[in-house]
């Protein structure tokens, strides 16, 4: 199920940090532990993933290394040494820092969602009260994973994955090309990590949330007044359960007793709260709750996409020609192939291909 | 060297009074040399383990397939949404009415009120517009999670129930002679259960030992525990959409029982002359019960 880790010189993840006594016999040397990445790295590997090798930690071994043959050496320059070498690691260390902080941004979900269709599907008998109390909305989201096409390489999309198989085994194919005779090689395709997970937003049909509430009284009897202008039917209220009131960031929870209401106050887009004489308007909002289930990063695999290679020097510069012509020569099952479900192929630029479930 | 070129924090230490505090200075670099390494080597380990494009942990595999979908340039982070499911509560005295064609939804709207005509008496009912909330933007960002790991390996046709799978394994990951400590959450995942600890050592522990063999049944299994990386809402918005074809019927008194009321309405709001057409479906919840109706997304 799992990928298996690239066998490496390390027994697992998480290196035991070097004790201050290492330091004084033979260093641990902080490149083996990107041994594995780069013994790792192949396909698709983005080339910013060369392993990294602090100029610093090279200094320090050498030092430690030598920390043997330094009794004879002066401790006052020892000191200084190694205080010199402990500026340059804080450095390093807020530089990676950093640069943390930017990647874990990279790996993101950001999406805007269009409209989607949805129409009803069928009854079911809530099992409990909560489910009751909020309209539910989940949906699976799950990465697109990007592929670049460099120049010269094409993708076909077979409907079987035994054939996709087959051809990849047979590895190298000669394909006419208008009148062009070319050699491809067939190959599976290396692809990146993605993200799923589940959204879940309970919208709430018993609560809503108040927001610009002017602070004028003293928090009990704000929340006094809160209830009362909330419970008028007449502005569109009901009967309130429970008022929760945060004077700092004048706000305030509402939860009525019927479900129902909530509905009829958000549409509009204030409320009426009565203050002595006056009155306010404040904003109404719904009160929803979002998590996340099922989060989980996987592996891309593909299983009936194949990737083809030996395009770069054709003559013919028209993408959908040289598309039809590969389609056509593996559509046929004496050339190995099979049914075709795309083709898509890279001659003058390279194209960024997407991958999904 | 002079003491000038020193870091500031030690300069009360090189005092250049015997060789007492010089060894002490000595020592207390080396110490702060080695938690720098350390923490040097924590970064280096967490922007490696970061999820660039490829994690370099074991994770589950997912088939994927090119469809046709590309752009030109450079690459952007995609997603599919799928399998949108909304439910929305019923009140006791409601019906949900679906039509074939939105403009007659349109239509049958533009009165707030029907009156349904029965066998000599007339039912006053209100009608009102379907809403439904939808998600219109989503962001999400993974890190890696200290207190989880993920647990795989399992045999294929493994005949246990995901409840029963969810137990065994907390059982065994939740002794502290098998390494493992406090089972916080649990969750079935596609290829794999994430397990959350309520500290933080046990799960980077169980990762070191990385294999275990794990009673599931009648057999032991060899199972396999890596880091977990977790992902964090940083947006989510929720817009009302309309459902054109659906129009919610309200306040309906408690006359007829369920079968009966269904067909009145249906009859009543098929007819053209009141604005009515091809119904597809008619939802009733009698007066005091209740009702979950289900909208699912088209496509998926």
């Amino acid at each position: 199920m799992g990928k298996e880790l690239p066998s490496s010189s390390q027994g697992s993840i998480f290196p035991e940090p070097p004790h201050v006594d290492q330091l004084r016999k033979q260093t641990v040397d902080p490149r083996a532990i990107h041994l594995k990445k780069a013994e790792g790295a192949s396909g698709q590997g983005s080339p910013s993933q060369a392993p990294r090798v602090p100029a610093t930690t090279r200094a320090a071994s050498e030092v430690s290394g030598n920390l043997g043959a330094a009794l004879g050496r002066p401790r006052r320059k020892l000191i200084s040494e190694i205080t010199k070498e402990n500026i340059q690691l804080k450095e390093e260390i807020q530089k990676l820092e950093a640069e943390l902080q930017e990647t874990t941004r990279t790996s993101q979900i950001n999406e805007d969602i269009p409209e989607t269709k949805i129409k009803f599907t069928s009854v079911e008998n809530p099992e409990s009260d909560s489910e009751f109390s909020d309209i539910s909305y989940s949906c699976q989201v799950s990465s697109k994973v990007p592929y670049e096409l460099q120049k010269g390489q094409a993708l076909i999309t077979f409907e079987k994955e035994e054939v996709a198989q087959n051809v990849i085994r047979m590895e190298y194919h000669h394909v006419q090309v208008q009148n062009e005779n070319v050699m491809l090689t067939a190959n599976p395709v290396s692809l990146n990590s993605g993200v799923k997970f589940q959204v879940h937003v309970g919208v709430s049909k018993m609560k809503i949330n108040v927001t610009d509430i002017p602070d004028e009284l003293p928090e009990s009897q704000m929340r006094d007044k809160l209830e009362l202008s909330f419970s008028k039917s007449r502005n569109g209220g009901g009967e309130v359960e429970y008022v929760e009131y945060n004077k700092q960031t004048r706000s305030a929870l509402i939860t009525f007793v019927e479900s129902g209401v909530a509905d009829k106050i958000l549409k509009m887009k204030d409320y009426p709260l009565y203050i002595n004489q006056n009155c306010h308007r404040v904003t109404v909002s719904p009160y929803t709750e979002t998590h996340l289930k099922k989060f989980q990063v996987f592996s891309g695999v593909s299983k009936r996409t194949v990737l083809l290679t030996g395009l770069k020097h054709l003559q013919t510069t028209d993408e959908e020609v040289v598309e039809d012509f590969i389609s056509i020569h593996f559509q046929r099952e004496k050339n190995g192939g099979g049914e075709v479900e795309v083709v898509k192929c890279s001659l003058g630029q390279p194209h960024t291909a997407y991958f999904e479930e | 060297m002079d003491s000038a070129d020193v870091c500031p924090a030690l300069k009360v230490h090189l005092l250049p009074t015997g060789s007492q505090t010089m060894s002490q200075a000595l020592q207390a670099l080396q110490e702060e040399q080695a938690r720098l390494k350390m923490r040097l080597q924590e970064l280096q380990r967490n922007l490696r383990d970061c999820p660039q494009d490829k994690v370099p942990f074991p994770v589950p595999e997912s088939p994927l397939v090119f469809r046709g979908h590309f752009e030109e340039g450079k690459a952007m982070a995609k997603s599919v949404v799928s399998h949108v499911r909304i439910c929305y509560p019923l009140p006791g005295g409601s019906a949900l009415v679906t039509f074939d064609d939105p403009n007659v939804a349109k239509q049958v709207l533009q009165q707030k009120e029907h009156q349904i005509n029965v066998e000599g008496f007339r039912l006053r009912v209100q009608v009102q517009p379907l809403e439904l909330p939808m998600l219109t933007t989503i962001q999400v960002s993974s890190q890696m999670n200290d207190q989880r790991v993920l647990v795989s390996g399992f045999p294929a046709g493994l005949k246990l129930s995901e409840e029963e799978l969810l137990d065994k394994l907390e059982i065994f990951f939740g002794k502290t002679k098998n390494g493992g400590g406090d089972v916080e959450m649990r969750e079935l995942l596609q290829g794999g259960v994430m397990l959350g600890f309520t500290e933080d050592r046990v799960a980077q522990h169980l990762c070191q030992m990385g294999q275990f063999m794990v009673p599931l049944g009648k057999q032991q299994s060899c199972l396999r525990v890596s880091p977990y990386m977790s992902g964090k809402i940083q947006k989510a918005e929720v817009r009302p959409q309309p459902v054109p074809q659906s129009v919610l019927v309200l306040n309906i008194p408690d006359v007829l029982d369920g079968p009966e009321l269904q067909d009145v309405l249906e009859i009543h709001f098929q007819k053209p002359t009141r604005g009515g057409g091809e119904v597809e479906a008619v939802t009733v919840v009698p007066p005091g019960q209740r009702g979950l109706a289900v909208f699912t997304s088209k496509s998926g």
